[in-house]
């Protein structure tokens, strides 16, 4: 994963169409228990994420995201699109996402290097793919036909593992880096699912982090992760039940200094805690952000001065 | 190992059902890193049959409340197992759980049981249904003249049952009374359940009512529907009910397949 193919260092500046969230701020997950507190409050946060397939139905969940729009960017995130999977894509669904991206206008649109179901079905989970040209030429295929349907690029998600693929032809960074390469679209880092994928898989994700160009980066994604004890072997479990991890947090902060600042989300999804621990969190983010902002601008040399 | 072979095998193990015909070229593909293949694969399964018992219990709480934890997740892994989702919104998913439990034998002994998972389900459709502009009183007068054909709003559900649903599921909401006794020979219901400004909300219907609205699920206009509404029930009170449906929003003039559009 340390080679990174010539084609990618050609590419010079990320497109503007997805560069919607800029000077790059924090921002929060957007989640059922949070709606009242939002809709009442103060603008507490730089932007709100929210899954898709939460926002494609009537009634509440949609008047809600109708007023915040008003209030805060919105990004949109789906969970469901199974852009991995090895069938067709679920046009219906597709159809949904198309007409939601509609009508929200959201600054980011993202969806997972993942497989959720097949033929019909649907599993609810990420499920990992094996890093081969065939997996790889399937999730490109699947990405061209939901930009066309969406008439814009999308970012894609790095997935937590919890297994690795022997028949893998390439690292999961080179994977990546072609899909976007051949796709143009970008991508969401999330910094906690490659420590997660490293501890679980044995890789080093400093060495990871470092090998993803600067350019392709978009979103940035952290949460919380837990630890599972199996036969003895310690397993990290993308829960996105507590705080963000130290280890994640210096991981991140790498990055930036690397790449300079990316909007960033803070997810949180089990055991969903009050706004104001989830804004703290946020902030924790921008401060971040601020410290490289000032850096970058001080030198004059952008966000691409590391690479 | 195909992709889509690898994704067939994969999706077995992941439900937990019998293994793929490829499952143990599956297992061979797995690198276990100190762990088996399926101690890995495990940690998929776990994440899907609990996120999909999770989004069932969202969806049935009271369900959940009447039969206990214990007996809820077993009988949820089996129903996810036999009808998986076959779309990525989770309010969809369910709707076949009422139909489940009826051939369920640990639950036959139950009878209430589908029908109070019908109601629930109603209640979670109506809650997610497509939005739809409720009909005015003076959209109301002019229908009748004009004899225009109305739709039972998107967000309106009719649910008629030979057991007391509507106390079950009352004295099993979170503040509801544990201690009330049921007879559940004291004859059954005719529900409606209904959206305005957000919420949703249960009412217990006539029988003139309950025949009224069922016409206007396909779309009848006010005096057809009226008319077989007396018939059914003569003592069917004809200006009470069409006040009451305005008052809860329960017609609309759109079809209701253009709702979900925009």
């Amino acid at each position: 994963m340390d080679s990174v193919p010539s084609a990618v260092t050609a590419i010079s500046r990320r497109p503007d169409a997805i560069a919607g969230l800029e000077p790059a701020s924090a921002g929060i997950g957007l989640r059922h228990p949070h709606h009242r507190a939002l809709l009442e409050g103060e603008r507490c946060t730089g932007w709100l994420e929210a899954h898709a397939e939460n926002y494609m139905s009537g009634g509440w969940s949609r008047h809600v995201l109708d007023r915040l729009r008003e209030t805060y960017p919105i990004s949109l995130h789906g969970v469901g699109l199974s852009l991995g999977g090895a069938g067709r894509l679920d046009t219906d669904h597709l159809e949904r996402l198309r007409r939601l991206v509609k009508r929200v206008e959201p600054a980011l649109v993202s969806e997972h290097v993942a497989w959720t179901g097949l033929e019909g079905l649907y599993l609810n989970d990420l499920l990992p793919l094996p890093w081969t040209e065939e997996a790889l030429a399937n999730l490109v295929m699947h990405i061209d036909q939901t930009q066309s349907a969406l008439g814009r690029p999308i970012l894609i998600e790095n997935p937590s593992s919890y297994l690795a693929f022997r028949h893998a032809e390439m690292s999961e960074g080179e994977f990546l880096i072609e899909a976007c390469r051949r796709s143009g679209c970008g991508l969401l880092l999330d910094v906690n699912n490659v420590y997660v994928s490293a501890r679980n898989l044995g890789f080093d994700a400093a060495a990871y982090l470092q090998a993803i160009p600067g350019p392709l980066v978009s979103e940035i994604h952290l949460a919380g992760h837990s630890r599972r004890d199996v036969e003895g072997i310690e397993l990290r479990i993308d829960d996105h039940g507590s705080i963000v991890d130290p280890a994640v947090w210096a991981l991140y902060r790498a990055t930036i200094a690397r790449i300079g600042p990316r909007p960033t989300l803070i997810e949180w999804d089990s055991e969903i805690p009050s706004l104001t621990v989830l804004v703290e969190e946020s902030a924790k983010a921008d401060a971040i952000l601020s410290e490289f902002r000032q850096q970058s601008s001080a030198e004059g040399t952008g966000c691409h001065a590391a690479e | 190992m195909l992709l889509s072979d690898l994704q067939h095998a994969m999706r077995e193990r992941v439900l937990d059902r019998s293994p793929d015909r490829l499952d143990g070229e599956l297992l061979e593909h797995i690198d276990g890193q100190g762990l088996t293949p399926s101690q890995r694969l495990q940690i998929y399964r776990n994440n899907c049959l609990i996120s999909l018992t999770e989004a069932l219990k969202a969806t049935y709480p009271v369900l959940h409340r009447l039969v206990g934890d214990g007996f809820f997740r077993t009988t949820a892994v089996a129903f996810i197992q036999a009808h998986p989702p076959q779309e990525p919104r989770l309010a969809a998913y369910g709707a076949a759980f009422a139909a489940f439990l009826e051939r369920y034998p640990p639950a036959s002994a139950l009878v209430y049981l589908p029908d109070v998972a019908r109601l629930e389900w109603a209640l979670n459709s109506a809650w997610h249904a497509p939005d739809a502009p409720a009909l005015t009183p003076a959209e109301m007068a002019q229908a009748a003249e004009t004899m225009a054909p109305l739709q039972l709003h998107p967000a309106c559900r009719l649910l008629a049952s030979p057991w007391p649903i509507e106390k079950i599921w009352r004295a099993n909401q979170s503040d509801g009374d544990l201690d009330v006794t049921i007879d559940l020979d004291q004859g059954g219901n005719r529900l409606l359940i209904y959206r305005r400004e957000f919420a949703v909300a249960l009412a217990a219907i006539s029988l003139g009512e309950f025949v009224m609205l069922s016409r206007f699920a396909p779309g009848a206009n006010l005096e057809s529907a009226m008319t077989d509404a007396l018939a059914a029930d003569p003592s069917f009170d004809v200006a009470t009910a069409l006040a009451a449906t305005l008052t809860r929003g329960c017609l609309t003039h759109r079809p209701s397949e253009a709702m979900d559009e925009d």
